[in-house]
């Protein structure tokens, strides 16, 4: 598995621009989600039942076998559509306070692409994001974590990529945070050897090797999240 | 932690509310109309699993469509264009 972390300059153009190649990418990251959850949904299903078990509660609501059978029919409607040998490892990772950036960030540079931004897009958006999220890190208070970057606004993005022990932060962001021109900037968790590298998107580009993203149908988003389950 | 998690994640609707930026009601509304997988524990309070959560957004929602009819609206807009709003708020 390959959990990568996403800065505000790669996310943003991923949901915003629909033939980009971040949007490619995104593409790439909802097959990673939807293959990763056909298990996770399972683990969490046994989790539900040991704790309505232990707690002499109830399970309900919408089955979580139902949902990985959903999974399923949608990560095989997607991987058909996709080019042969699309990685389905690439898994996109977040927290708490980084989908709040995502959002303040869509918040206050949205209007200014369109002018009729509506709340329920923004809505739609961030429900688009967490969706393809594989898993959230441990929660922490922005006010309370290191400083790594020169922008305090920036170092969340770069906690949640230690925390999430990341392949890689990728980030458009050479002011603040891939400030290495050309390279990769590393960044290590204060008092321990978890170290991550930030690249920019075209460097990104150079390590997927395993993908051709002119291949990737951008449009083709829109099957990850099928209601039917690819029906 | 590692990517794939080794521990699944059950969230208080509290969690759960705070993770989507919804409201608490939001999340007990999607438990009452069965839209997504909970347990309910004797003293009332439920128990929300992250990957069934996160999983039940296209249910909640309708993404697929929703997606579409950004993408409509946006056809024209390129990674550069986003960038350039990017900047502009600084």
């Amino acid at each position: 598995m390959r959990p990568v972390v996403l800065d505000t300059s790669v996310v943003l153009p991923a949901v915003l621009s629909p033939r980009g190649y971040r949007r490619r990418f995104w593409v790439v990251l909802a097959l990673g989600a939807l293959a990763a959850r056909r298990d996770l949904l399972r683990q969490d299903a046994d989790a539900l039942r040991a704790e309505s078990a232990s707690a002499g509660g109830q399970a309900g609501g919408a089955t979580l076998e139902l949902l990985a059978v959903q999974a399923e029919a949608r990560y095989a409607l997607l991987r058909e559509a996709l080019p042969e040998g699309c990685p389905d490892d690439w898994q996109l990772v977040a927290s708490r306070p980084l989908l709040a950036e995502y959002e303040r960030k869509l918040r206050e540079a949205g209007p200014r692409l369109d002018p009729t931004l509506r709340e329920e897009d923004i809505d739609v958006v961030r429900q688009q994001i967490a969706a393809i999220c594989v898993d959230m890190t441990e929660d922490f208070d922005p006010e309370l974590i290191p400083s790594y970057t020169s922008d305090r606004k920036d170092d969340p993005v770069v906690h949640t990529a230690l925390l999430a022990d990341a392949s890689w932060l990728i980030a458009d962001d050479t002011k603040h945070i891939c400030t290495e021109p050309g390279g990769s900037t590393e960044y290590q968790l204060p008092g321990t050897d978890r170290r991550i590298s930030a690249v920019t998107f075209s460097r990104f580009l150079d390590h997927l090797s395993d993908i051709d993203l002119d291949q990737v149908d951008p449009s083709l988003l829109e099957v990850a999240f099928r209601s039917s389950g690819g029906g | 932690m590692s990517a794939v998690r080794s521990q699944p994640k059950l969230l208080s609707t509290k969690q759960a509310a705070e993770l989507l930026n919804v409201s608490k009601r939001t999340i007990l509304n999607w438990i009452e109309n069965d839209k997504v997988p909970y347990a309910k524990l004797p003293g009332g309070d439920y128990r929300v699993p992250l990957a069934g959560l996160l999983a039940s957004l296209s249910g909640t929602y309708r993404l697929d469509e929703e997606i579409r009819a950004l993408d409509e609206r946006y056809a024209a807009v390129g990674d550069a264009d986003v960038h350039a709003a990017l900047e502009d708020e600084g």
